[in-house]
């Protein structure tokens, strides 16, 4: 039903704040059902009523600050469970990119290149995790909705986030391990001119990074310039 | 008439405790109660009234409990405690003595008008 959906979507932007308990939340949404009720009763169309009764309820935000008054333990027991979160996650990603390096590698061996292909595919997997992340920034862009929605299902589901986070990672580090163990022993026989390829490379990619920074992000008057 | 955001956030624990005095409600209905005896000329901020349940339930003044009901929605009735009714007296005496205040300075006993 539209009713259903639109008071969804309001509900969804108090969530968000999370100060206010489920049971809270019921409450109030139950008022703002009796509302849309007595005023459809009178009259109105049940679009007309939701915007009346959502308006008399109030500002979200504002509501929001009024709970966390009440509930003063929950935004800082939020706060805590979006850091655990973001710990898991970083790890996970950090994981994943060197999981992704050390197979790439391993898949040369044992053609006697592979560390190098080891510090490029790092390299690659590293930039392109950062190309995700800045445009996970562009608001209302594909990659911001999936990620929107990748973090309802984790508030949402937080035993199922820190299980399958956990998984992930031991499944992602017994896999490096094992693509290591491939090209470990080449990594023995490494000349002298790779390990000074290694060190260049490894000097590049911060310049690369910052580059590639600029590039994606320029300076406001540099914005201004080009725009002129 | 407009009565100020800090009035309105004043008179929220007297008035809710008074409507209480006669029987357990919910919120909608408080607010419905309050509205129609002030002549719609308190207007409340209508989502304020729930965490200010939940503050004067933490108090003690009030308790809540969920009803089941077999037609309508389920609702969160809240009653008024012993402790509630001794913190109403209080409030009371409180108001009183403003109003009474009030009333001395300002010669004869006005009544709101429009």
């Amino acid at each position: 039903m539209q009713l259903d959906k639109q008071l969804a979507a309001w509900k969804e932007s108090i969530v968000r704040a999370g100060t206010l308990t489920e049971e809270d939340l019921l409450e109030l949404e139950l008022h703002v059902r009796d509302t849309v009720h007595e005023l459809t009763e009178q009259g109105l169309t049940q679009e007309e009523a939701l915007l009346v009764a959502l308006r008399r309820i109030g500002d979200p935000s504002v509501l929001a600050v009024e709970y966390q008054k009440v509930n003063p333990g929950l935004a800082w027991a939020r706060r805590w469970y979006w850091m655990a979160a973001g710990f898991l996650g970083f790890s996970v990603a950090l994981q994943g990119i060197q999981t992704l390096g050390t197979l790439t590698a391993s898949l040369f061996y044992p053609k006697g290149w592979s560390f190098v292909v080891l510090t490029m595919s790092l390299l690659s997997y590293a930039v392109l995790a950062f190309g995700i992340v800045r445009s996970a920034k562009v608001p209302g862009g594909r990659v911001a909705r999936a990620v929107q929605r990748v973090a309802i299902w984790i508030e949402r589901h937080p035993f199922a986030t820190g299980a399958l986070g956990f998984t992930t990672l031991i499944g992602l580090r017994a896999l490096t391990t094992l693509a290591m163990s491939r090209i470990v022993d080449e990594i023995g026989r490494v000349f002298l001119p790779l390990w000074s390829l290694n060190a260049l490379v490894a000097l590049l990619v911060p310049i690369v990074l910052f580059l590639l920074g600029r590039y994606v992000n320029p300076d406001e008057n540099e914005r201004i310039e080009s725009a002129g | 008439l407009v009565i100020g955001k800090d009035l309105v956030a004043a008179s929220a624990t007297p008035l809710i405790l008074s409507v209480l005095l006669a029987g357990e409600s919910y919120g909608y209905e408080i607010i419905r109660q309050v509205r129609t005896l002030s002549r719609d000329r308190l207007d409340w901020s209508e989502g304020m009234i729930y965490p200010a349940l939940r503050r004067l339930e933490q108090r003690g003044l009030l308790k809540s409990r969920w009803v089941e009901s077999g037609e309508g929605p389920r609702r969160k009735y809240y009653a008024i405690t012993k402790q509630g009714k001794a913190a109403l007296q209080g409030e009371k005496d409180a108001w009183l003595t403003v109003n009474s205040t009030l009333q001395a300075l300002w010669g004869t006993p006005i009544h709101a008008t429009r």
